[in-house]
């Protein structure tokens, strides 16, 4: 349970494209290359290999020895043993007990695996803690000696160890599937079934185990890949089927015999086994990327990263940090999406700008390309960021060491995740003062309980020893700041510093990064979607919405004369204002996704006061004087409006 | 982390009665008798009965098994049915070489991975995509064949390294790494990949993490964001996957060791397995078992180490 | 907004909890109280919001409630039934939810109209009364345009929707089987503000147009004073202060309470820098968290706090105005109102 985690102001990036969870996996597989590859080649497998009798061109035991040891040929496709039997001909009679072990392993592997996993994940309890007790000592199991000692007894009875291997090693698919099932079951939907009077077995059936189906399928091909391998390593130890039959581990250690004078042979078999391994385990792989969630789709892009086209605009005077016309570039797996478009705004020396904004905005990307700390798959396509004389945005890696806490901080979102956990946070601390002050370990111990004191933490010398799990929200985030300070910065980026702690926890760290500002006379922009941490804690106020800066104020202005009717209607849906137990003056509809921007203004769709005229072309910033820019057609009239 | 250690060892005991359980309940699945299967369809009665009676086969199962654990436990594993030789003696000295073979290569596995895995998380490009393909190589082709196409290469071709036999490491110590090398190289390909993977994947998730944002941002020298707190994060999660990695290398052997006619545990197993001899496959099974637990437990170890919650709980 | 029923606690339909006590396994024996001898009443139509930072147990009620937590002592009934120990298919189908995660609380491989249709199908499944496929899918249109979504809505996938029109189907699913009581838990506190005062507007509508009463939890004072009539200050398990929602948000008597209503900052610089003096000036330092037990969950944040709040834990006692506190010197706390909703 926390307070106000706002889940969604997090997911600033674009909108991810329609959950590809949904469509069944067989179509989503064939819809891909490397899944209709995959099971194109397993399909003829399995056919050609059922029809040997049909489609082998060669008796498979017929001795030809005076075309022993021949290369691929016409008559031969793929060449001769050393007793001059056809190889493709023995390949495709010995897939057939390949295939077959494989088959049996795996419909033993899914009899024990998918109701034991099933049952410890969803029923809990006792039955899962034995459960997963067994498998814990199944998994240490080593299979392999138990499928010899099977061998010693059941002389080369290659089914009956095929359906053991598939029967141990179902403890670690047990394993996962139990975990999906645990994670389906704790999923709030299935909590509304059960209350809105579903049995367990619909339950089940039609919310557990559709959603296990991508882990089981996931599970058992990579099985599939393992009981093939074991199934030739057993095979060319001579324990499967007594020769002359073939199989392909027998075929393997055949061509070992005659390793020296024709590695060749290795070759047919080998490569078979390889590519039918690689196919089960590509199946696995593609069916996993399939069902992941649509979050890691863009995880492996990155974006082109080149020096962005600079901006004209000139800065303000006396500024700390000026951007202009920042504009970022999120490539997505379909296609590159704008976030931001022309952000512009100044930081004087010691003043608190707040960028203001819903989710969705681009506040946070905002400050991410300002900090040179934008994911993989954002770029900066235009615009610049001058702080003292340098611009951020075409810094080379290199220089951005000298800046990052010694100039330029930054303080996160969510406090709890802001530190390493595997550190103390003493070790933390130490090491960023010791980057920047080149202090030695005494000294720098001095200063780390100096920063924990500034921060007010009570007790620094327990503090220090205490890991970041073992200490509270609030404790947390106040650690953070004390690590921002290290480095004495002009500038503290706040990302939300406040958003995922209690509102008396919020009002002790907005209180304290008051005082702190007051003392070392730093800059702060802070990043968040609360007006009433606006009106607390900021000197000026940049509104965002839909990727842009739609207007630009004092604070005191900002919040007695909006000039932007989105910053006026935002501010009126707080129910601050409206009357208790009457509607609030909500805005309809809902922040456009970017990529769904439309040309004129993009507000323009909820905004009371459209005309034709906004939607007609992009609106430009417009100066009203006094430090005030809005991005509105109307906001003189606005203006005159509301201070009448 | 004593509470780790000691629940490791809690679960070890059940382990060592599983394994050789099964592989003494076996024994009295077999159709027929077990007398006939080892010594042939063309045994006389009288010899089966004269085994029977010999290896106490007459004697009712838990009896037999309760006979077995108790001269186990003082180190008495009979003796091999077809040599006669006790079966402690030839594990024992067959020990030392699936060591010699299992070590490095776990070794090897875990270090090459790593470097492999951070090197794709941190660089990307080409190199991610490289070790992508060698990994899917490394998945699919069985290390019995690589084997033998690194025997086909290197001892036959080039002539460099041994084909087959061992040399001890006292004996002599180049020699023994000659003899060892390709073994090592066929048996660890498969956890290098594996390892490999599994690094890159957790390190990119550490890569794009708060802290590590958090960390940069506030000036953390950028090498010891990688070296430190990515590598230690990242290796959390590896450790817990080299386990099964371990296991699935101990397998490993039996067909590597037959490759190279290696005479360790592994080939022993697979000729007792051929000859039915089963208190040699007892006496594997139980030495394997506990090569399985003093793994499990060196990784446990790793892992209290690298994870502080582990420790502080 | 109607005129308040309020219903003494014969009502049949309202819920009672009475000294209920939840206690979390924390492992090895040990546990971890999260609700420490609660009682509370939704009466019949009416809106009770509960309010509490995080560790309060606020959600640990609601889930006992809805059979998902692990109850130790106390009871729960809902008219004249008892809820405790009822298994997961014989609970009341009177009472349902809206939960906080609008991404969690839809099956992501169902379309909306499956989603909307599969408790239908249950109850004709139970109780033998077939609406027919007809009759399910009339029901799902006039539930989905109730909600303020269009009768299309049906055939699509939870992915195509935002947050706030997820939270239009949870409310949607919720309604489905007629509720008396829809447990809002945190139902707006993943929302945006502008999507937030959107969702709260229905829940008000349909609270008027369907008689529902509401259980709505939140760590939002503001938000509670909005929708509640009545309201209970949660604080380490224990509740602080309970009575008239208007009355608590504007003369709070539990210095708790008083804490959670200046630490909220209001849309206003110089207002905000007036309360945030006046917080500051009456906060102390806080002092190490004293364990429970029977000392006052809050004397070593408070201002009030004497020896007697840590040698003595304070019952729940009616002041005059009808509201509880749970505070030895309630009777110290100003008794100025404190001006948090806008005057315009």
């Amino acid at each position: 349970m926390t307070a106000g985690v706002d889940t969604t102001q997090t997911h600033d990036g674009p909108a991810a494209p329609a959950d590809p969870a949904r469509q069944s996996i067989v179509r989503s597989l064939l819809r891909t290359p490397r899944g209709l590859l995959t099971v194109g080649f397993l399909v003829v497998l399995f056919v050609a290999s059922l029809l040997a009798p049909v489609v082998a061109p060669h008796d498979p035991l017929h001795q030809e020895l005076k075309h022993a040891l021949e290369g691929p040929s016409g008559q031969y496709w793929l060449g001769t043993d050393g007793l001059g039997r056809d190889v493709l001909s023995r390949l495709l009679y010995g897939g057939r007990s390949s295939l077959l072990g494989v088959l049996e392993g795996v419909v033993a592997h899914v009899i024990v695996a998918v109701p034991l996993g099933i049952a410890a994940g969803y029923l809990g309890g006792w039955t899962d803690r034995i459960i997963t007790r067994v498998v814990d000592i199944v998994m240490s199991v080593p299979t392999i000696v138990i499928l010899l000692a099977l061998l010693t007894m059941f002389d080369r009875n290659i089914s009956a160890a095929m359906i053991t291997l598939g029967a141990l090693s179902a403890a670690g698919t047990t394993r996962m599937i139990r975990a999906a099932a645990l994670s389906v079951r704790g999923e709030l939907f299935v909590s509304a079934a059960e209350l809105l009077g579903l049995s367990r077995p619909q339950i089940l059936f039609r919310h557990i185990l559709p959603r296990c189906r991508g882990v089981i399928i996931v599970q058992v091909s990579l099985f599939a890949a393992v009981a093939l391998g074991i199934q030739t390593g057993l095979t060319y130890l001579s324990l499967g089927p007594p020769p002359p039959a073939p199989t392909w581990g027998g075929m393997v250690a055949d061509a070992a015999s005659s390793v020296s004078n024709d590695p060749w042979l290795l070759v047919p078999a080998g490569g078979l086994i390889g590519i039918t391994v690689l196919c089960f385990g590509i199946l696995g792989d593609t069916v996993r990327d399939i069902t992941a969630q649509s979050s890691t789709a863009s995880a492996g892009l990155r974006a082109p990263r080149r020096r962005p086209e600079p901006a004209t605009g000139a800065p303000e005077e006396g500024a700390l940090l000026s951007v202009r016309e920042l504009s970022v570039t999120f490539r997505t797996p379909s296609g590159d999406r704008d976030v931001l478009t022309s952000v512009s705004f100044d930081v004087q020396p010691g003043e608190t700008l707040g960028l203001v904004g819903e989710s969705g905005s681009g506040k946070t990307v905002t400050a991410r390309a300002v900090l040179g700390l934008l994911e993989n798959n954002g770029a900066v396509a235009h615009g610049s960021a001058r702080f003292d004389g340098v611009d951020l945005l075409a810094l080379p890696r290199k220089r951005w060491a000298a800046l990052r806490g010694k100039r330029i901080a930054l303080i996160s979102q969510e406090p709890m995740v802001a530190l390493d956990p595997s550190f103390t946070v003493g070790a933390q601390l130490r090491e960023v003062v010791r980057a920047h002050d080149h202090s030695g370990r005494a000294e720098a111990h001095e200063r780390v309980l100096e920063l924990l004191r500034l921060v007010e933490l009570p007790d620094p010398e327990e503090i220090v020893k205490q890991y970041p799990f073992q200490i509270s929200g609030g404790m947390a985030q106040r650690v953070a700041i004390a690590l921002a300070l290290a480095g004495r910065p002009d500038l503290l980026v706040a990302d939300e510093p406040t958003t995922a702690l209690d509102v008396t926890v919020q009002a002790e760290i907005l209180d304290l990064l008051r005082r702190l500002q007051q003392e070392t006379g730093m800059a702060i922009v802070l990043v968040t979607h609360d007006w009433g941490v606006v009106a607390d804690s900021c000197s000026r106020v940049a509104v965002m919405y839909a990727g842009q800066v739609v207007e630009r104020a004092d604070v005191e202005d900002v919040f007695r004369h909006p000039s932007h009717p989105y910053t006026r209607a935002l501010m009126a849906t707080s129910p601050e204002h409206a009357e208790r137990g009457r509607p609030i003056a909500a805005i309809a509809g809902q922040v456009p996704a970017p990529g769904t921007w439309p040309t004129g203004c993009r507000f323009a769709a909820r905004c009371p006061l459209m005309t034709e005229a906004c939607r007609r072309e992009p609106v430009a910033m417009v100066d009203l004087g006094e430090g005030r820019d809005s991005r509105c057609l109307m906001a003189t009239s606005i203006l005159e409006g509301t201070s009448a | 982390m004593l509470r780790v250690i000691g629940h490791r060892l809690l679960v070890s005991i059940p382990l060592l009665f599983i394994v050789t359980f099964a592989v003494f309940g076996l024994e009295s699945l077999i159709p027929g008798n077990a007398a006939q299967t080892i010594l042939g369809e063309n045994a006389t009665p009288a010899a089966v009965a004269q085994l029977n009676t010999q290896m106490g086969l007459n004697d009712p199962f838990f009896e037999r098994y309760a006979h077995w654990v108790g001269h186990a436990v003082t180190g008495n594993f009979g003796s091999s049915v077809i040599s006669g030789a006790p079966v402690w003696t030839s594990v024992v000295t067959r020990l030392g070489v699936t060591m010699s073979l299992l070590i490095p290569s776990l070794v090897l596995a875990a270090v090459a991975g790593v470097v492999l895995g951070m090197a794709s998380a941190v660089r990307g490009g080409w190199l991610a995509r490289l070790i992508d393909v060698v990994s899917l190589l490394g998945f699919a082709l069985p290390s019995f064949w690589v084997g033998l196409i690194l025997v086909s290469i290197f001892a036959v071709k080039l002539g460099v390294l041994p084909a087959t036999g061992y040399t001890p490491l006292g004996t002599s110590p180049s020699e023994w790494i000659a003899s060892i090398t390709l073994p090592v190289v066929a048996l660890s390909l498969y956890g290098i990949t594996a390892i490999a993977k599994q690094t890159r994947d957790s390190a990119s998730e550490v890569l794009d993490s708060d802290y590590i944002r958090f960390l940069r941002a506030n000036g953390v020298p950028e090498r010891s964001v990688l070296l430190k707190h990515v590598l230690r994060n990242s290796s959390i999660p590896v450790a817990t996957s080299l386990g099964l990695i371990s296991i699935g290398a101990l397998g490993g052997t039996v067909f590597i060791e037959n490759v190279f006619v290696l005479p360790g545990l592994g080939s022993l197993a697979t000729q007792a397995t051929l000859d039915h001899d089963i208190p040699v496959i007892l006496g594997v099974a139980l030495c394997f078992t506990l090569a399985v637990i003093a793994i499990n437990l060196v990784i446990d170890l790793i892992y209290g180490l690298l994870n502080p919650k582990v420790r502080v709980s | 907004m109607t005129a308040q029923h309020v219903k003494g606690p014969g009502d049949a339909a309202a819920l009672h909890v009475q000294d209920l006590v939840v206690d979390y396994p924390l492992g090895r024996r040990r546990t971890r109280r999260a609700v420490d001898g609660v009682s509370l009443t939704v009466p019949a139509g009416s809106t009770l919001g509960v309010v509490g930072e995080s560790g309060s147990g606020k959600s640990t009620i609601a889930k006992a409630v809805l059979g998902m937590a692990p109850v130790t002592s106390g009871s729960i009934t809902y008219g004249d039934r008892g809820l405790l120990g009822l298994p997961s298919g014989r609970r009341p189908q009177e009472i349902q939810v809206v939960f906080q995660d609008p991404y969690s609380s839809l099956n992501p491989t169902k379309t909306i109209g499956y989603t909307l249709e599969e408790p239908l199908r249950a109850q004709e499944h139970r109780t033998g009364v077939a609406l027919g496929r007809a009759g399910r899918q009339a029901r799902v249109h006039e539930m989905l345009e109730r909600v303020g979504l269009p009768a299309s809505t049906a055939g699509r996938y939870p992915s195509q929707f935002s947050g706030g029109q997820r939270q239009r189907i949870s409310i949607a699913r919720a309604l489905m089987l007629d509720p008396e009581l829809v447990i809002c838990d945190e139902a707006v506190s993943a929302l945006d503000l502008s999507i937030q005062a959107q969702i709260l507007n229905l829940l008000l509508e349909l609270q008027h147009d369907l008689g529902v009463s509401l259980l709505f939890i939140s760590h939002d004072l503001g938000v509670v004073d909005h929708i509640a009539q009545q309201v209970l200050v949660l604080y380490r398990g224990r509740v602080m202060e309970t009575g008239d929602s208007a009355a608590i948000h504007a003369r709070p008597a539990h210095p708790y309470t008083r804490a959670l209503v200046m630490s909220a900052p209001v849309q206003d610089p110089g207002r905000q820098r007036e309360r945030r003096e006046r917080r500051r000036a009456e906060t102390p330092v806080a002092g190490m968290r004293a364990p429970l037990g029977d000392s006052c969950p809050f004397a070593h944040r408070c201002a009030l706090a004497t020896e007697l709040c840590s040698r003595e834990r304070p019952q729940l006692r009616t002041l005059a105005d009808g509201r509880a506190v749970a505070c030895h010197h309630a009777e110290l706390e100003p008794a100025e109102t404190l001006l948090t909703k806008e005057t315009r």
